[in-house]
C-alpha cells in the first residue's frame, strides 16, 4: 500500500468535501428546474400560442430570421423558437441529421442544398409537402428547374419550399481583361474558352481560369467545379430514368479530360488547390490581385469575396468583375447554374405538423427571401419576386434574379455525398497528374459504385455505348 | 443446514451487488463491442433509404475498407500518432524528468506539480490552448518562440499537422510516464546502485546497466498503458483539427467518427471499428499473457 | 497550492560527494525546460482570462479585469454549461460510486466460478476504445430513446411537457441517457479500484463485527465504508476526472443548447469563427480546469497503484 492510513484519512477531507458540493449543486439544480418549467407554464397560459422550433445557422442568416420573427409570430399565431445550430456546414448537417435520427430535431429547419433532398427524403426525415405545395399560390411562381429541385428524385414528391436560389457562373476580371486588350465578349463554347485563356496566359503570364477540384475542395469539387462541366452537355443528365447515377459516360470523361487540359497547360494554378482550404489562395488572394483571371463563383462572391469589407476588396468591384455564363461542350447556348439553397423543411416527426407546415409555406413568401437573399447575395426563387416592392434592394442581385428562368442544374439523388467523394478523389488524380479524362471518369465509377452499390450506378450497357459514339471521342 | 443456506444467501448476494454495474456495462460497453461486428456486416446508414431499413450486406464493408486508402492512411497516421507521442515523446520527456528528479534537486513539488498539470487538462482546454499557441502569423505564440531562432512565422496546424499534435499529446502525458517510471525507479533495491558505486561503475555504466534493464517491467507496463490509451485518444484531435488538413491527422477513432457521422455511413463506420476493437483487443491479450497479471 | 505527496521513498540515498555539481545543474536544466514546455500553454489562458482585451494570441494584458468571470455569471449559456457539467458529471460519479462499491465489494469477497472470468473481462473492458463504441452505442441510444419516448407519450399529451420529460429522461440529448453513458464508462475502473482495496480489508474484521452483534448494515456502515474510504476516494476522484474531460459523449449525445455542458457548449462557441468571445471563452476555460486540476491533485497519489493494481511485477 502506497498510503498510510493517517495520511489518506487527512487527505480524504477535501475529495468527499468536493463530492458533497458536487452533488448539492447538483441538487440545487435539479431543483432549480421545477419552478422554471412552471413559470413557462404560466406564460403558455398567458400566450396560449403554440411553439414551433425552428432551427438556423449563420450570423447572417441568424439575423434575417431573427428581424423576420414578430411578422412570422403575428402571421400565424404561434410563438418561434428560434434554436441557434453551428456556422460550419458539416457541423450544421452532422448535428440536424443525428437530431432528426433521434427524433428530437426541431419542427421547421434548412437544407442547406439541393442534393441534400433526396438522402434525407429517403431516410424519412422530411415530412411530404405536395399537398401544402399543390395549394400554396407561391408554387406555381417558381421556375420549372427550382421545382424539379424541390422533389425527391424517386418518388417526384415535393419535400421541401424553397427560398433562395444560389446562381453560379464564371466571373471574370474585366477591368484587366479590357486593359491586355483581350476579348470580354461572353465565350460561346468550351473551344473559345480554352482559347481565350490560352490568350490571357499568354499575354499577361498569369493563371487564367480556376475550376475548383481535388480532395481538400471537397464537395466543392462537384457543386463548384464539375457540375458546370457535366452540365455544358445537353445530352447529359446525373440520373437516369431508373433513378441511377450516370457514370459511364463520354460527358464525363471530357469533364475530367477538361481538367487534364488546363493542368498540362497550366492554365489553372494547380498548387494551391492541393493544399487545406485550397479556396482561401485563388479566390480570396490571387483573384483580387490579377494573378487569376477567371473563376467559378457565385451572385455572393462580389459582395462577401471580394466586396469592400472583404479580406482583399477589388476596388468598383461592380465594374472590374462581371459575369459570363459557362459555354456550352456540345453547341448548346451558353447557361448559368442553380441550386436550391436552404430550402425550408418540416421535420417528419415534428409534434406540431399542421403549424410547421404553415410557417414553411410563410417562409416562402417573397418578403422572407428577399430579406435572406439581401442577407446573403443569393436570389429570391420565385420568379414574381421581381414585382415585390423589396426587390430593387438587390441591386446587382436583380440582373442574376433574370438567369433564373433559363439556368441549368443536373438532379442528384440518394447517395450524393459519395458520389461527391469520388469526384474530390478522381479531380485530385487528374491535378496531381495521376491520371487523364478516361482514367478519372474509371476511378469515380468504381468509387461510386464500391460505395453505393452497384444497383445505384448505371451500368455501361450497348444503350449507353451507342448513345457514347455519337460524341465526339478522343482517345 | 443453516450454514449452507446462509452460504448460499451471501451468494446470492454478491450476484445481486454485482449486477447493477454489470448491467449498466453489458448494456453501454459490452453489448455495443458485439455489436459493432453484426453492424458492420449491414449498410446501415444515418441517410438514404438504408436509415430506414438496412440490409445485410455480407463482407462487403471489409472489402471497400481494405481497398479504401483513407483506412489505410489513417491506420498510417494512428501508428505514427502512437510511436511519435507515446512511445518516444512521453516516455522519453517522462524517463528524464523521473530521473532528474530522484536526484537531490530542490523544489521537487514545484517540478512535479508542474509537469503533471497538462494532464489534469480537460481534452477541449487542450485544444483551445494549444490552437493558441499554434496561431498563425507573427503573433501566435509559437511563432515569436521561433522567431528568436530566426524562423519565419509558420502555419504550424497546415504544415506539420501531425508533428503538431505529437507534440501537444506528448505535453499531455508526460506525467503519466513520469509518474509510473519514477514508482518504478524507486523499486530498485538501493543496495545494488550502492554495491555497483563501491566497484567503481561510472553514473553512465550504473544507468544502462543497472537501472535500465531492471525498469524494464515498469517500461513495458508504460508501454502497454500508454498504447492503449494513446489508441483510444477522439477529443484532443478533434478539437484541434478534427483529422484535418486533408486527413493527415485522421487517426483511427476519428475516421470512425467521420465514416460515420459525416458520411453517415454507419455500417461502414463499424467495420472500422471492428479493427479497431480487434487490434485493441489482441494488445490486451498479449499484455493479460505476457504480464501474467493476477486478478 | 499544489502540495503533492510523493509516493516513493527520497531515491537519493547515493553519496552526497559523487553528486557532482555539472550533473546536479544538468538536472535542474532538464527540469526547468520540461516545465517551462509544460506550462507555456497556461500562460495565455490565465493572462487572457483577466484581459480586458483578450484575443487568440498570449500579449501582455491592456489591464487586469474580472469582468469575463461577471459576464460569465450573467451569461445564461455560460452558467448553464458550468451547472449542466456539474450535474451530470456529479451524479454520474456518484453513481458509479455505489455501483462499484457493491461490485468491488462482492468481486473482492466472492470465490464463485464467475469471478477469474469477470476480472479479466473487465481488464479487456478498459482496453475497449471509446471511440470503437461510438456507432453501436448511438444504435443501443436510439433503441433506448425511441422507448423511452414513447412512453412519455403515452403518460402525457401536453407537447411542453413532453419536451421537458424527454430533456430529462431521454437518452439521446437527454440528462438520463448522459448520466448513464458516461457511469458505464467509468464503472471498470471504479470497480476495480474498489475491489483492490477491499482486498486489503481482512474479512476478520468483518466476521468481528458480525460476532459482536452487528447487523449486516452496521457491519457495512461503521467497518467497511470507513476503512473502503480511500478507495472511495479514488474510485470517485478518477471517475470524476475522465467524465469531466470527457469530450467524446457529450459530442455524440448532446445537441440542444439547454443540455450543453462545458466541452460542447465551449466547443460551440468557438465554431463560431466570425464571433468568438476570447476573454469569455478563456474564463470558462480556467473555471472548466481548476475543479480537474484540483481532482488531480488528491488523485495523483493513487495513479500509480489503480494501473499497477493488478500486476505482478
Amino acid at each position: 500500500m502506497i498510503w498510510t492510513k493517517q495520511r489518506g484519512r487527512a487527505n480524504l477531507l477535501l475529495p468527499v468535501a468536493v463530492t458533497l458540493a458536487v452533488g448539492l449543486i447538483a441538487a440545487m439544480y435539479w431543483g432549480r428546474g421545477e419552478p422554471t418549467a412552471a413559470q413557462r407554464l404560466a406564460a403558455t397560459e398567458a400566450e396560449k400560442r403554440p411553439l414551433l422550433v425552428i432551427a438556423e445557422h449563420r450570423t447572417a442568416r441568424l439575423q434575417a430570421l431573427y428581424q423576420l420573427q414578430p411578422q412570422l409570430e403575428a402571421r400565424l399565431g404561434i410563438r418561434l423558437k428560434i434554436v441557434e445550430y453551428p456556422a460550419p456546414p458539416q457541423d450544421y448537417f452532422t448535428k440536424l441529421v443525428t437530431e432528426l435520427r433521434a427524433g428530437n430535431a426541431p419542427d421547421v429547419f434548412t437544407v442547406p442544398r439541393d442534393l441534400q433532398v433526396d438522402d434525407l427524403a429517403a431516410a424519412g426525415y422530411l415530412a411530404d409537402l405536395t399537398a401544402d405545395a399543390e395549394q400554396w399560390s407561391g408554387y406555381a411562381q417558381l421556375p420549372e428547374l427550382v421545382k424539379t429541385l424541390t422533389r425527391a428524385s424517386f418518388n417526384e414528391h415535393v419535400y421541401v419550399i424553397p427560398s433562395i436560389v444560389a446562381v453560379e457562373q464564371l466571373y471574370y476580371r474585366h477591368d484587366l481583361l479590357t486593359a491586355a486588350g483581350i476579348s470580354t465578349a461572353q465565350p460561346q463554347n468550351w473551344q473559345e474558352l480554352l482559347e481565350r485563356s490560352r490568350e490571357i496566359k499568354q499575354k499577361m503570364q498569369q493563371y487564367p481560369l480556376l475550376i475548383p477540384a481535388g480532395l481538400t475542395w471537397g464537395m466543392g469539387s462537384y457543386t463548384e467545379g464539375l457540375r458546370y462541366l457535366l452540365a455544358s452537355f445537353q445530352h447529359y443528365q446525373l440520373l437516369n430514368s431508373q433513378n441511377q447515377y450516370v457514370l459511364d459516360d463520354n460527358a464525363v470523361r471530357q469533364s475530367f479530360g477538361f481538367y487534364q487540359t488546363l493542368v498540362a497547360e497550366q492554365l489553372m494554378p494547380v498548387q494551391p488547390l492541393l493544399n487545406p482550404e485550397p479556396w482561401v489562395i485563388p479566390k480570396y488572394e490571387m483573384f483580387p490581385k490579377g494573378q487569376l483571371l477567371i473563376t467559378t463563383c457565385g451572385s455572393w462572391c462580389p459582395v462577401f469575396d471580394w466586396g469592400p469589407g472583404s479580406r482583399n476588396p477589388i476596388a468598383d468591384v461592380a465594374n472590374a468583375v462581371r459575369t459570363w455564363k459557362f459555354p456550352s461542350a456540345d453547341g448548346g447556348q451558353p447557361f448559368a447554374l442553380a441550386s436550391v439553397v436552404y430550402a425550408w423543411g418540416v421535420n417528419a416527426k415534428s409534434r406540431q405538423q399542421p403549424l410547421a407546415r404553415r410557417l414553411v409555406l410563410a417562409l416562402g413568401e417573397n418578403d422572407v427571401a428577399l430579406a435572406y437573399a439581401k442577407q446573403l447575395g443569393n436570389v429570391p426563387a420565385r420568379l414574381d419576386a421581381s414585382q415585390h416592392p423589396d426587390f430593387a434592394a438587390l441591386g446587382n442581385l436583380m440582373a442574376d434574379h433574370a438567369l433564373l428562368k433559363d439556368a441549368r442544374a443536373l438532379r442528384t439523388t440518394v447517395g450524393s455525398n459519395a458520389m461527391m467523394a469520388g469526384v474530390a478523389q478522381a479531380s485530385e488524380a487528374v491535378l496531381t497528374g495521376r491520371a487523364d479524362g478516361e482514367r478519372a471518369q474509371q476511378m469515380l465509377y468504381d468509387y461510386v459504385v464500391n460505395v453505393l452499390g452497384a444497383a445505384q450506378v448505371e451500368t455501361p450497357d450497348l444503350a449507353a455505348a451507342e448513345r457514347n459514339g455519337k460524341g465526339e471521342s478522343d482517345d | 443446514m443453516i450454514k449452507l443456506t446462509f452460504e448460499a444467501r451471501r451468494q446470492l448476494g454478491y450476484r445481486l451487488m454485482m449486477a447493477p454495474a454489470l448491467l449498466l456495462m453489458a448494456a453501454f460497453i459490452v453489448f455495443p463491442a458485439f455489436y459493432a461486428f453484426s453492424l458492420s456486416l449491414t449498410d446501415d446508414a444515418l441517410l438514404g433509404f438504408a436509415a430506414q431499413e438496412s440490409s445485410f450486406v455480407g463482407l462487403r464493408n471489409f472489402e471497400r475498407l481494405f481497398g479504401d486508402p483513407l483506412f489505410w492512411n489513417s491506420l498510417k497516421v494512428t501508428l505514427i500518432f502512437v510511436i511519435g507521442s507515446a512511445v518516444i515523446g512521453q516516455f522519453l520527456l517522462g524517463f528524464a524528468s523521473a530521473l532528474m528528479l530522484q536526484r537531490p534537486v530542490k523544489y521537487k513539488g514545484i517540478f512535479n506539480a508542474i509537469i503533471c498539470l497538462p494532464n489534469a487538462v480537460p481534452e477541449m482546454v487542450v485544444g483551445f490552448l494549444w490552437i493558441s499557441m499554434f496561431a498563425s502569423g507573427e503573433y501566435g505564440t509559437l511563432n515569436r518562440l521561433v522567431a528568436w531562432f530566426g524562423v519565419e512565422p509558420q502555419q504550424w496546424l497546415y504544415t506539420f499537422p501531425l508533428l503538431s499534435i505529437i507534440i501537444v499529446n506528448t505535453w499531455r502525458g508526460i506525467a503519466f510516464s513520469m509518474i509510473l517510471l519514477t514508482s518504478g525507479l524507486a523499486s530498485i533495491p538501493k543496495d545494488i546502485y550502492e554495491a555497483a558505486r563501491v566497484d567503481g561503475a561510472t553514473d553512465n555504466q550504473i544507468f544502462w546497466r543497472i537501472t535500465v534493464p531492471m525498469m524494464m517491467p515498469t517500461i513495458f507496463l508504460y508501454m502497454f498503458i500508454s498504447t492503449v490509451t494513446t489508441f483510444a485518444i477522439f477529443g484532443l484531435v478533434y478539437t484541434l483539427s478534427r483529422g484535418g488538413p486533408a486527413n493527415s491527422t485522421e487517426i483511427l477513432g476519428i475516421y470512425i467518427y467521420n465514416q460515420s457521422f459525416t458520411a453517415f455511413q454507419l455500417g461502414y463506420g463499424a467495420s472500422v471499428a471492428v479493427v479497431s476493437l480487434v487490434v485493441s483487443m489482441l494488445l490486451g491479450m498479449v499484455y493479460v499473457k505476457a504480464l501474467k497479471v493476477e486478478v | 497550492m499544489l502540495t503533492i505527496v510523493r509516493p516513493t521513498s527520497e531515491g537519493m540515498s547515493m553519496s552526497e560527494n559523487s553528486a557532482s555539481f555539472v550533473a546536479q545543474r544538468r538536472a535542474y536544466l532538464t527540469l526547468i525546460l520540461i516545465s517551462l514546455f509544460c506550462l507555456m500553454p497556461f500562460f495565455w489562458v490565465v493572462l487572457a482570462a483577466f484581459d480586458p482585451k483578450a484575443s487568440q494570441f498570449l500579449q501582455i494584458p491592456a489591464g487586469i479585469t474580472v469582468d469575463h468571470f461577471w459576464n460569465l455569471l450573467a451569461n445564461e449559456s455560460g452558467v448553464r454549461w458550468v451547472l449542466n457539467s456539474v450535474g451530470i458529471v456529479g451524479t454520474a460519479t456518484l453513481l458509479c460510486l455505489v455501483l462499484a462499491g457493491f461490485g468491488g465489494y462482492a468481486l473482492s469477497r466472492t470465490q464463485a466460478w464467475w469471478k477469474r472470468p469477470l476480472l479479466y473481462a473487465i481488464i479487456l473492458v478498459r482496453i475497449v476504445p471509446p471511440p470503437a463504441l461510438i456507432v453501436p452505442v448511438y444504435k443501443v441510444m436510439l433503441f433506448l430513446n425511441e422507448w423511452v419516448n414513447g412512453l412519455i407519450n403515452s403518460l402525457t399529451s401536453d407537447v411542453e411537457q413532453q419536451m421537458m420529460l424527454s430533456r430529462m429522461f431521454s437518452f439521446v440529448d437527454g440528462y438520463l441517457g448522459l448520466i448513464l453513458i458516461q457511469c458505464a464508462m467509468q464503472l471498470p475502473l471504479a470497480i476495480w479500484i474498489m475491489k483492490t482495496f477491499f482486498d486489503a480489508i481482512p474479512k476478520d474484521y468483518e466476521e468481528a463485527a458480525a460476532l459482536d452483534g452487528a447487523s449486516q448494515w452496521q457491519t457495512v456502515r461503521h467497518v467497511l465504508i470507513p476503512l473502503a474510504l480511500p478507495g472511495f476516494a479514488a474510485a470517485g476522484l478518477f471517475a470524476f476526472i475522465n467524465a469531466w474531460g470527457d469530450f467524446l459523449m457529450p459530442l455524440m449525445f448532446t445537441s440542444s443548447p439547454e443540455l450543453q455542458t462545458l466541452p460542447l457548449g465551449m466547443f460551440r462557441a468557438f465554431l463560431r469563427v466570425d464571433a468568438i468571445d476570447y476573454g469569455f471563452l478563456t474564463a470558462l476555460a480556467v473555471i472548466y480546469t481548476l475543479p480537474a486540476v484540483i481532482a488531480f491533485a488528491f488523485a495523483r497519489k493513487f495513479l500509480t497503484q489503480t494501473f499497477s493494481g493488478g500486476v505482478k511485477g
